[in-house]
């Protein structure tokens, strides 16, 4: 058993979810570093687990294989990340196209009023 | 079925990324000689004077909030045709390469064959225009890539002056992930998917002010890599459903 690694554990698992409490991080998101956080604290209270799963996986020397699992995950949410990055740049391109269309709309808009009605935009001083 | 001419609602979408040189003379030609054509104007969030010049001139601007590519700008000049209801957009660059009178090329082709995109290629016949080596490489892997993957001949699929019906517009404007370079990539795709695409020989410019997208070496090879996997994408994406056709 590893304490100090279990008090990490716990500590991320908390400092995670008080992210989550003051609206910092998203519920669907943080699933998956809990899931994480649980994960550690259980390996490091039962590193035999490990050690096991290791032996089982043939292979020799346990660490790496948490060196391995710790690059897969990197992997993973780096991926996840631009896939979340490729859909954002998505929608801000179609935002602001829609902004630019917008704008000249109210634009156009605006020139017709104020040809229409020239002489009481110019006594009320509103602009239209 | 052609729709007659007068009764066509054509607007000319001008892409334009900081040509504070060229757009208020781009646009005086248009004017002077493809007058009764609606023009507009897609300011890419440029940082000159661009959409300063174009609103002097009274042509309607979309001003992006900011750069989102070419495509991007293209794909907001669709939207802007298909929520003003028209029926044609004339593709037609910012830089002044294009000339206004080679639109009547377009037109007569579009009326003759009632194709869904004709495009305005520089390389049926030589017309003088100059083009880098290593471009002219990515023009003719790209035509041979269209002739293997479609059977059909485009003499210039690189080329940005367009005219485009409704029916193929309307489809960009609703495309996710409309390409970042919209080249031979989308011209495969509405080919696979029958629509009918014309080409037609037409003059163009060398550019006088400013920088292609696509000067230096290593940027016409980056172009070509993406475009060749933009199309690798369009393939895979179209066979399940040229699968789905065959079975029934």
């Amino acid at each position: 058993m590893y304490w100090h690694f279990s008090i990490i554990s716990v500590a991320f698992i908390c400092y995670v979810l008080a992210k989550v409490t003051r609206n910092q991080f998203s519920e669907g998101k943080s699933i998956f570093w809990i899931m994480g956080g649980v994960l550690m604290l259980v390996l490091s209270l039962f590193p035999i687990l490990f050690i096991k799963l290791s032996h089982l996986l043939g292979v020799v020397y346990p660490p790496s294989l948490l060196f391995l699992f710790g690059i897969l995950f990197v992997v993973f949410v780096t991926f996840r990340q631009e896939e979340e990055i490729s859909r954002l740049d998505e929608r801000v391109k179609e935002l602001a196209q829609q902004n630019a269309i917008l704008g000249t709309e109210l634009r156009t808009m605006r020139e017709r009023a104020e040809a229409a009605e020239p002489h009481q935009s110019k006594h009320t001083g509103h602009v239209l | 079925m052609t729709v007659p001419c007068d009764k066509e609602k054509i607007l000319v979408v001008i892409p334009a990324f900081n040509e504070e040189e060229n757009i208020a003379r781009v646009i005086d030609e248009l004017k002077s000689d493809m007058p009764g054509l609606d023009l507009l104007v897609v300011d890419d969030g440029s940082t000159d004077r661009t959409a300063e010049l174009v609103r002097h001139t009274m042509v309607p601007c979309l001003s992006l909030p900011f750069n989102i590519g070419y495509s991007g700008a293209l794909q907001a000049g669709y939207k802007y045709a298909v929520t003003r209801d028209y029926d044609i957009v004339v593709q037609f660059d910012g830089d002044g390469q294009h000339i206004a009178g080679e639109i009547g090329k377009l037109l007569d082709v579009q009326r003759e064959s009632g194709a869904d995109i004709v495009i305005g290629s520089r390389f049926i016949r030589s017309c003088g225009y100059r083009h880098s080596s290593a471009r002219m490489l990515g023009t003719r892997l790209f035509r041979y890539l269209i002739t293997a993957i479609c059977g059909v001949t485009i003499h210039d699929p690189t080329s940005g002056f367009q005219l485009i019906k409704r029916r193929a517009f309307e489809r960009f404007s609703m495309m996710h992930n409309f390409p970042y370079f919209p080249d031979a990539n989308i011209i495969i795709e509405m080919l696979l998917h029958d629509f009918e695409i014309a080409e037609v020989q037409v003059t163009m410019r060398q550019r006088e002010f400013g920088q292609s997208m696509h000067s230096g070496l290593l940027n016409p090879f980056i172009y070509t890599i993406k475009v060749m996997y933009s199309i690798f994408i369009i393939i895979i994406k179209y066979l399940p459903v040229r699968l789905a056709q065959k079975m029934t």
